[in-house]
Parts: structure tokens; sequence; C-alpha cells
């Protein structure tokens, strides 16, 4: 068998630790946000969470779970000798929740509403996209942490 | 491949088996793996003659279309998205007539989807609750204007006579959806507490579809959610409360308030107790969301049930069926004479309901204007 190599663009390798931190920071700014618009209004977000047929059944248990998860995963990436762990978590939170639109979208007889802030004026068509979409940079982050750094102009941000 | 990469999938797989395990479970646990139809212990009549027919069908493109008037020849539809337009199609639903409706006198509309058209020969009124504002135009003319001294909040409106409306409207001293009706002289605006009988909360406990009945000249209110009608006179006075067949007497929601927007909102999915409704003569026919003890579940699945009871002593008469058309339920329906009209999702369906009575449906094709 040949060996499959993941092969990721050279202008890529060249900045990876700056493209690195950008994914990090992407992932933290979106999941802070997320959480914070939860926490901002938890006893609506608790009641729309109660409404979705897939969870109804642990919604107190989850409007305050979810966020503080988010929170976690932040934290993970934040922290650079955690980073990794921060991206599979990242990576396993958004596989989560694009799932779960999944779910709602093709088996639930209605659709329900439960996401904070801006993100609730997204569709839910838009919102699994925009899921997918961060949960493959999760896998591209976990990939590049793989690589090192080429070129001269080694440097570190964090 | 690398080796560090080859973790990594590894890694990333085993996080995929875990959150699809997790969701599978959650899946398994919810109610929708095992959705059950709530089955009542009453029993329908579906006699074999009352079969109904499917007679033609019309495309209509789109989803948003809804039945606002029926009359002998003709067949008026609205659209929920586009208020000013109107589809005018006969009864044969062969032509088609497109209306553009003119709306004068009225500057600004906050939120023009909230008009709800509906067609009453000679006249065709436009309604909007939060503007407020109730228009009237003449068929034919299609130009809506405001026409009588309206200003109260409403969030159903149903055209009695040309002049006075049947409302449902939130009342702030009953803490409680009311009826109430709307004249062009004094007094204007009358409520009637005594109609609505609220459960707990306001809102969903008594939630309903508000008809008025041309042939017998009288409003009826049938709430959604329990297994109760109300026949009122056109002056809004109560003359009989009637059962549907199911025993669902209390409304089965569950509500919650969200506090931060004042609001409530249904939290379960609700016991769609009657789906859609519609009067024509001397009947009220009703779409159920409830298994029958003599049905089976496959059957009721691939079919829209429809229940008809006469309104004039709310006796319930028999059952049939309308069979889902490529796959939809009904968005609407209405009924004229022996002929019903159906909205699923993008068609227009007319049907002939074969009666094994034909005495019956001779009596309600022609409206008896009682005097009350």
């Amino acid at each position: 068998m040949k060996p499959i190599a993941l092969a990721i663009p050279r202008i890529i390798l060249r900045n990876r630790n700056l493209i690195l931190e950008i994914i990090c920071y992407l992932f933290i700014f979106l999941f802070l946000y997320a959480a914070f618009s939860k926490i901002m209004d938890v006893q609506k977000f608790e009641v729309q969470m109660s409404k979705s047929p897939l969870i109804s059944g642990f919604a107190p248990l989850m409007a305050w779970g979810v966020p503080i998860l988010e929170i976690i995963v932040s934290l993970l990436l934040f922290i650079p000798r955690l980073r990794i762990v921060g991206f599979y978590a990242a990576f396993s939170l958004m596989f989560a929740f694009t799932g779960y639109i999944f779910i709602i979208l093709n088996f639930s007889p209605y659709v329900p509403c439960s996401c904070g802030g801006i993100l609730s004026t997204m569709g839910w068509e838009e919102h699994l996209v925009f899921n997918i979409g961060f949960t493959l940079l999760a896998v591209f982050g976990i990939l590049l942490n793989n690589r090192r750094q080429e070129g001269a102009h080694s440097y570190s941000m964090a | 491949m690398k080796k560090a990469d080859k973790i990594s999938l590894f890694l990333l797989g085993l996080c995929t088996i875990g959150i699809l395990s997790l969701l599978a479970g959650l899946y398994a646990h919810s109610p929708l793996a095992n959705q059950k139809i709530y089955r009542g212990s009453f029993e329908r009549k579906f006699v074999p003659d009352n079969t109904v027919s499917l007679n033609r069908v019309l495309n209509l493109g789109v989803n948003s279309y809804y039945i606002s008037g029926l009359s002998n020849d003709t067949i008026y539809l609205s659209n929920y998205t586009v208020p000013q337009h109107l589809l005018r199609v006969d009864k044969a639903l062969k032509d088609t007539q497109h209306i553009r409706i003119k709306i004068t006198g009225l500057d600004s509309v906050v939120r023009p989807r909230q008009f709800r058209t509906q067609v009453e020969p000679p006249y065709f009124y436009m309604m909007h609750g939060i503007a407020p504002a109730i228009l009237r135009g003449k068929v034919n003319h299609w130009e809506a204007r405001r026409f009588m001294a309206d200003s109260a909040y409403y969030t159903d409106a149903v055209p009695i006579d040309t002049t006075s409306f049947a409302l449902r409207y939130y009342s702030k001293s009953q803490d409680s959806y009311e009826l109430a009706l709307e004249t062009g002289e004094a007094p204007y605006f009358q409520p009637n507490y005594g109609i609505l009988e609220k459960q707990g909360e306001g809102y969903f406990s008594v939630d309903g579809m508000l008809h008025f009945n041309k042939a017998l000249q009288q409003v009826v209110y049938l709430y959604r959610y329990r297994n109760e009608f109300m026949v009122m006179d056109k002056r809004l006075n109560l003359l009989h409360r009637y059962h549907t067949l199911d025993t669902i007497s209390r409304a089965r929601i569950a509500s919650k308030e969200i506090k931060s927007e004042n609001s409530f909102t249904l939290t379960s999915p609700p016991a769609a107790t009657q789906r859609f409704s519609t009067v024509s003569g001397n009947y009220l026919y009703i779409n159920s969301g409830l298994l029958a003890r003599n049905e089976e579940e496959e059957q009721f699945k691939k079919n829209v049930v429809i229940d008809v009871y006469e309104l004039s002593n709310g006796e319930y008469k028999y059952s049939f069926y309308l069979p889902r058309y490529k796959g939809e339920g009904i968005s609407g329906f209405k009924v004229f004479g022996n002929r019903l009209f159906a909205i699923h999702d993008q068609h227009l369906v007319a049907y002939t309901i074969e009666s094994h009575d034909p005495i019956a449906f001779y009596r309600i094709s022609i409206p008896c204007h009682r005097t009350l």
C-alpha cells in the first residue's frame, strides 16, 4: 500500500505557527461568544432546549452544561500545552453540534430553535454548513499541529 | 503518511465514534425514535360510500398559498408572503388569473406578512391584527381601504357581514385570549369574556380556530388542543358548547415563560387534537391529529382524516380520508357543497365528496339565511 501523503501547501507550512494561532483564536472567539450569549439569558436557552425533541429531557442540565463545556474547551485552546487536547475537544463538540442539527433537520417533525446571539439569525441549513466548516477546521488544525514550521521565520505568538 | 498523522486520525476516529454513539443514544432515548400517535378511546364512522375522489390538481409552484375564498364558480387563493397578490382559479382548476390588490390609505405596514385576506363576494377583506387594520374592497375592483373605525389589536378576525367582525384578541384584564365583536357603529368593540375558558394560562389552552358560517349565520370557535367547539350567534352570544369525538377535555400542553422576553412558548409538542377546520353549510369539518380505536395506524399515516360534525346539534356524522398527495398532508382546506379543496404543500387539490345521502348535500348547497 502506498503511503498517503496528507500534503499541505508550502505557503501554509511556512506560516504554520501563525495559522495555528488564528485557528485557535477563531475557536476561542466562537465558543466564548456562544457560551456567553447562552449564559446571558440562560432561562430562555433552557426553555428553547426543552422544545427540542432530541434533548428535551436534559434541558436543565444542558442549559448550563453546554456553555460551561464551551468555556472549558476555550481554556484548553488558550493554554499552549493543552492546545492539542483543545483541538480534539473542539472537533468533538463541533461534530456533536453538526450531528445534532443533522438529526433535527432530517428526523424531527418540526424544527425548534436554540442558538444564541447572531447565530440565531442563521437558518438551519446555513448552520449545518457553518458547523461542518468548523469541524473540518479542527481536523486541519490537528494535522497542521503535527507539522513543523518551515523556513527561517520561526516565531511564536503565544 | 506520517506517524503523527496516523495517531491523530486514529484519535479523531475515536472522537467521532464517541460522539456518534452519544447522538445515537440521545436519539434512541428521544421520542423521535418511537413516535407514537395518540390513540383515543373513541371510534370513527367510516361510511363506505362516503369516499372522496380526487378531481384535479393545480401546481401553485410555492407552498405559501392559502384558500381565501370560495364561491359558486371561483376559488381565491392568497399568499402569506405577498399579501397584495391574489390568485383566482375557476372551479375546474383550469383557468388562473393573477390579481394585484391596491392598498390605499395605509401609509406603512409594519409586518405586511401578517395580512390575511378573505374574499366574500361582493367584498374582500384584508385583516392585519398588529397594524391594526381591517381593509375592505370590492371584488373585481381590487382596491382595499379602511372603511370603519377599527383600532383594536387582534390575533384573528373573520367577517360576519360587511360591517361587523368577530375578533380574537388578547385581553389584558382577563390575561387571556377572548372573543369580541367589532362593528362599524357604536359600541364598536364589544368583548364577550364568557366564551373562551382558560385552563391555567390564557394563550395555548384557549387557542383555536375562528369561523363564520354563512348558511346558519353563526360564529364557530374550535379549540385546538381540546375537544370542544362553541357556536355563537351574530352578536357573539353563546348558543351551544359541543364536544368533538375525542376525550381530551383538558389541553395537554406544556408551556413555559421566557422571562426576558415576557413571552410564552410551547415546550413539548402538544397533542394536536384539532389541526385544521372549516365550516360549510350545516357542517363543521375537522382534520384531527388523533387516532381512533378502530383505526389502523398505517392508514392514518397515509391519509388525512376529516371528521364531520353537524353544527345545528353538534352531532358527529362520519369521517373520511383524504389521501396524502405526493406524500404531503394538508396545510388548509375548505368545503363548498360537495367539493373539497385542500392545499397539499404547493398543490391545490380538488376533491368531490361522494355522498351516500345526496339530499344532505343538496340541502347545504343552498345557503339558507336565517334571521336571528
